[in-house]
């Protein structure tokens, strides 16, 4: 039976090629995804351990996370020199001094841009002379010595094309520093630093850029021999005596920075793996197909063998066999596209900047994946054929096959409408729901939900779009047309799983379509309606920027208020929340809110605003005192004067910037929006702070279309990556219609030649396959976007409140889709139509 | 008399090359006289499916002319003799012979639809009910018995009033009754329209509903006989000394 089981997938392995493809692709997208993110992991791993120390004390946040290196937003937590002394006179120390590191430093390399990616930090420190505790190795020129002198890692140096001895800008938190480039250096151990770009000052320098004179960001400590990490830590921690210091030992660093970048890493993986994880489903529709195709093809050859004597059993497991071989010839095929894909990933991030330096290897656990899920995706899309292959009788060997139509199960159908209405329920309570997060996540796994309905209903649904479609293909041709037509009906489910494979990555294409055109809508309206701002101020990628940039702004003539927005977690009454600061002029300047209670104006000190759904929450009214616990331990007092309706441009707790800046809130700025007086000259205005920005390559100024396009643009590649992603279940989908099509010309193949001997011409049968196509193509499309556009008008109702107040279906993107299901239709049915058309008439309707 | 419906000179047919190389046909010469009902017999492998294939342009021939009509078919592409087989020629096969997802009546005027010509509606009807099949023409080829079938496919051959209709074991399927009533409407078309008919088949009683039987053994012609009977047809088989062996 084994024999017999491979003879017959040796025989037909032609049939079974675009299925292994399938799977190779699914599980080349998993491998890939995990080759790489290992690749990361190690690259940052190293970066984290080449810079970890003995034992390092740093003061803790009394708010929210801790974070290794200041993001630049809040002033950064210090330690005095008496700490650091204190530190040096406690036994086991061998040495130990204050350090600096600091988000916000900006090298600006020779043609004026920063350099480095976009993404990755940008870093300034100190430099330390004791060998003992710098983890950076001198690698040319010398140590930066003196005030503005800076030297940088050498990864960093290729790529400015400043040379040694020669003035460089550094953009710090404290402004531009005109310095000069006096040396170049390794980072930690290997020198890779995925991206991010360090900038030494001497150490004088440093605290007064990036901290305050007498003050640093950590201790440094090394521990001398003979004392373990742990031992001396412990002592630290007694003879500092401050509960809000942190005392880590180096096992201690690593760990707990390894596991913030392994949740990130996580995050990263789960959305990558999520894509593989369509296209892995998409793919397991194609296997579906392809055997349930060949055991009807091949039923009275297994009838044959039932009758002589195999088992049930035996048929069934024939079967799987030769789904076992596809599958593992895919996975073999698989972790080595991964492999290729990694390698190709990694050469994209390092043309961003972002090098790789640990390297893409096949690693134990991508290969692992890769199988399992290879094997368990085949085998499972594999079963229900298998089963049905076991249930044929033998008396069906002596039976002639003729074309089935097959009948759509009432069971099918009733499952069908049960989830329908499962979807509704869900969607309509998710929709009801109160609260905003638990709102989206059921709509969200009603999206799913909906996706499946329409897949067990794919059957019915296609007979009845085909009928009401099916008409419009007669003018291809009355009979060519006719014929595909009924050729698509002639097999429902067929029909069915070849466009719901279609339908799932369309349907996922459609509904981020319209929640990202709805968002772009929303935003539009949003700026044109309630923003007040003539001008903003910012960088791209939102990075912090220093807060003489607003002061100087608002020395141009015809500015009248800079208003600058901040925020960040703090604590109110033990719960961990986010507020808002904004400074520099009225509320009301910038943010046009509606249904106001009290004042939304100017801000004075100790004052605070709040919308109506939080103020409701907390029980708070016009005149409530709010305690806020800031991260730096300081606690203050406001007292609620506004109460306000929230749209997208402001929500939530709203300080005055000064007072947050006081408790050590906002140290540097993330964008300023800029209002001019009414006689202002508004091109004059803009060239006047367009000299101020030019200070910073970073900054850029937008008036309120541009904003509009950035963010559009923001959207819009955000979009494209989903794209992207979901391209590979479009591709492996527009397989399935190949792959259908292929194995139906074979099974119609005296059909074909008949339809050539009387008369149809090559022409009409390569027609008559791709209009078959298009029709399979047109309706997973059309499912697709009923799907997509239903999915993402709930989503967008989900969303209403978070700023999506307005929907839009991008009519022109939905035809694009259509004519896109077209152009796959005719790509797909390319390979069988030539074959029908080629076909020998003679052969073709010889008897078998 | 009026020239051939079809006809072929030093036709020659052979497969493969070499050792392997078989003789389908080997040099015949014959006419397809016009509303005339040609059967054609022979052993199994005489090369009577061959002949038949060669004479409606389904099959490339290796030496040798072959007309339908007036038209040399050696010249033709293949467009040219699609065009041709829809227009000018009718076939009625063994077994499978209709398209499963059409119904008679669309399976009838298949040609025609796919020729995008308009169907002759008196003729249709006429073709129909001497087929008798009123009753059946919505139905699919699945929900027809065999010998509806093959009169389905009957009808779709004459509905383009083709030069011939060239048959090939078309009771072969069938029981007896079946398969007497088939040749009956064959006789008819050809006695009451004109119709010029080829069939290929085995069976005495079958080719007595001929007006000539062409005896076809290794490729060749070998004799031919008017006006048979099924006995007279036995026994020229009987003195060939090579009785056919029955079905397939
Ligand atoms: N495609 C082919 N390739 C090789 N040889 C062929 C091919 N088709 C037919 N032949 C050979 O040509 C010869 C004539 O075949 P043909 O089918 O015409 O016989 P036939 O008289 O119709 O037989 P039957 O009564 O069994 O249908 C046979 O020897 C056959 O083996
Ligand atoms: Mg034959």
């Amino acid at each position: 039976m084994l024999t017999a089981t491979l003879r017959t997938a040796f025989a037909h392995k032609g049939r079974l090629v675009l299925s292994t493809l399938a799977v190779v692709l699914g599980v080349a997208f998993v491998t890939g995804t995990l080759m790489l993110t290992n690749a990361l992991d190690r690259t940052f791993v190293d970066i984290i351990e080449g810079s970890a120390q003995d034992v390092q004390v740093t003061r803790e946040p009394a708010v929210g996370q801790e974070i290794t290196t200041d993001p630049g937003d809040s002033a950064p937590l210090l330690l005095s020199d008496d700490a650091v002394a204190t530190v040096q006179g406690v036994p086991g120390v061998s040495a130990a001094a204050g350090g600096i590191a600091r988000e916000g430093v900006y090298l600006i390399d020779s043609s004026g841009e920063v350099a480095g990616a976009v993404g990755p930090p940008a870093i300034g420190l100190n430099w330390e002379s004791d060998p003992e505790l710098n983890t950076n190795t001198l690698t040319a020129g010398r140590a930066p010595e003196r005030k503005n002198e800076v030297a940088v890692d050498d990864v960093t140096f290729g790529k400015l094309g400043i040379a040694i001895g020669e003035p460089i800008s550094v953009v710090t938190p404290s402004g531009t520093v005109d310095a000069e480039l006096v040396g170049t250096f390794k980072f930690g151990e290997t020198g890779g630093l995925a991206g991010a770009t360090l900038a030494a000052f001497e150490p004088k320098q440093a605290q007064q850029l990036l901290a305050e004179p007498g003050y640093w960001t950590a201790i440094d400590v090394a521990v001398a021999d003979g004392y373990t990490d742990e031992q001396v830590a412990a002592s630290i921690s007694e003879a500092l005596g401050d509960g809000d210091l942190l005392v880590r030992t180096r096992a201690e660093q690593v760990e707990q920075q390894s596991d913030e970048l392994r949740d990130g890493l996580a995050f990263f993986n789960y959305i990558m793996v999520g894509f593989a994880a369509i296209a892995l489903f998409v793919a397991a529709f194609l296997i579906y197909n392809t055997f349930s195709i060949l055991i009807a093809q091949r039923g009275q050859e297994l009838a044959l063998l039932r009758a002589i004597g195999a088992t049930r059993v035996q048929v069934l497991r024939s079967v799987l066999v030769e789904a076992l071989i596809v599958a593992v010839v895919s996975v073999i095929l698989g972790v080595g596209l991964g492999y290729l894909l990694a390698l190709g990933l990694a050469a994209l991030f390092d043309s961003f900047g972002l090098s790789l330096t640990a390297g893409i290897g096949i690693t134990a656990s991508a290969v692992l994946w890769a199988a399992l899920v290879g094997i368990v995706v085949t085998l499972l899309a594999a079963i229900v054929p298998a089963y049905r292959a076991g249930r044929i009788k033998p008396v069906a060997a002596m039976r002639e096959i003729g074309a089935s139509d097959e009948r759509i199960g009432k069971v099918r159908t009733a499952v069908g409408v049960v989830f329908l209405l499962a979807t509704a329920a869900l969607m309509a309570t998710g929709l009801a729901s109160d609260d905003g997060g638990s709102r989206a996540l059921l709509v969200a796994l009603g999206t799913l939900l909906l996706l499946i309905s329409v897949v067990i209903l794919a059957p019915l649904l296609s007979v009845i779009v085909v009928s009401v479609i099916g008409p419009l293909f007669s003018l291809l041709g009355r009979t060519t047309g006719r014929l595909s037509v009924r050729n698509a009906l002639r097999s429902p489910k067929r029909m069915a799983t070849t466009a719901s494979a279609l339908t799932i990555g369309l349907g996922l294409v459609v509904a981020v379509t319209v929640i990202t055109s709805s968002a772009k809508a929303s935003l539009g309206e949003l700026v044109d309606q309630s923003f007040g701002a003539e001008f903003v101020v910012g960088t791209t990628a939102q990075q912090p920027f220093s807060t003489e940039v607003a002061d100087e702004i608002r020395n141009v003539d015809g500015v009248e208020y800079v208003i600058s927005e901040s925020g960040g977690p703090v604590s109110i009454d033990g719960e961990e929340t986010g507020i808002t600061a904004v400074g520099g002029g009225p509320l009301d300047e910038v943010y046009s809110v509606e249904d106001v209670s009290g004042d939304f104006g100017q801000l004075e000190s100790g004052q605070a605003v709040v919308n109506t759904e939080y103020a409701k929450e907390q029980g708070w009214d016009l005149g409530s005192e709010v305690r806020i616990l800031f991260p730096s331990g300081d606690e203050r007092s406001f007292e609620i004067v506004g109460i306000y309706a929230s749209n997208g441009l402001i929500d939530g707790l709203v300080i005055p910037l000064d007072d947050y800046r006081e408790v050590g809130g906002a140290s540097q700025d993330r964008s300023l929006y800029v209002t001019l007086t009414p006689q202002a000259d508004t091109q004059q205005v803009l060239a006047d702070i367009e000299a101020v920005a030019d200070t910073n390559p970073l900054l850029q100024v937008l008036d309120q279309t541009e904003l509009k396009e950035q963010t559009e643009s923001q959207l819009n590649q955000l979009l494209y990556l989903v794209y992207a992603m979901l391209a590979l279940s479009v591709v492996i989908a527009a397989m399935g219609v190949v792959n259908t099509l292929a194995l139906s010309v074979i099974e119609r193949t005296r059909e074909i030649g008949l339809l050539r001997a009387v008369g149809a011409t090559r022409r009409q049968i390569r027609a008559m396959i791709r209009a078959e196509a298009i029709l399979m193509a047109v309706l997973g499309a059309i499912l697709g976007i009923a799907v997509g556009v239903g999915a993402g008008l709930a989503l967008q109702r989900a969303m209403a409140d978070a700023g999506i107040e307005v929907l839009d279906i991008p009519i022109a993107t939905l035809i694009v889709i259509l004519v896109l299901a077209i152009i796959i239709g005719v790509v797909a049915a390319a390979v069988p139509a030539r074959r029908a058309a080629k076909l020998d008439i003679l052969k073709a309707i010889a008897t078998e | 008399m009026t020239e051939p419906a079809s006809r072929a000179r030093q036709l020659t047919k052979t497969y493969g090359s070499g050792d392997t190389q078989v003789v389908a046909l080997d040099s015949v010469d014959v006419d397809i006289n016009t509303g005339e009902f040609t059967a054609v017999m022979g052993p199994s492998g005489s090369g009577k499916s061959t002949l038949m294939h060669c004479l409606a342009g389904l099959d490339s021939i290796t030496k040798g002319e072959v007309y339908l009509g007036d038209t040399a078919l050696a010249g033709l592409n293949d467009t040219a003799l699609t065009k041709l087989r829809r227009e000018r020629v009718g076939f009625v096969f063994q077994a499978f012979n209709l398209i499963p997802t059409l119904t008679a009546r669309e399976n009838i005027t298949l040609p025609q639809d796919i020729a995008g010509h308009k169907v002759d509606v008196d003729w249709l009807n006429q073709v129909i009910a001497i087929l008798d099949l009123e009753s059946r023409l919505s139905h699919k080829p699945t929900e027809l018995s065999g010998g509806q079938q093959q009169r389905v496919a009957v009808a779709r051959a004459m509905a383009a009033r083709p030069t011939v209709i060239f048959a090939d074991e078309p009771t072969g399927n069938l029981d007896s009754r079946s398969g007497a009533e088939l040749l009956g409407f064959l006789r008819r078309s050809v006695d009451e329209n004109g119709q010029t008919i080829v069939m290929v088949t085995h069976d005495p009683a079958a080719a007595s509903y001929a007006d000539r039987i062409l005896f076809l053994a290794d490729g060749r012609i070998v004799d031919e006989m008017r006006e048979p009977t099924p006995d007279k047809v036995l026994n020229r088989m009987v003195a060939f000394e090579r009785l056919p062996q029955q079905g397939e």
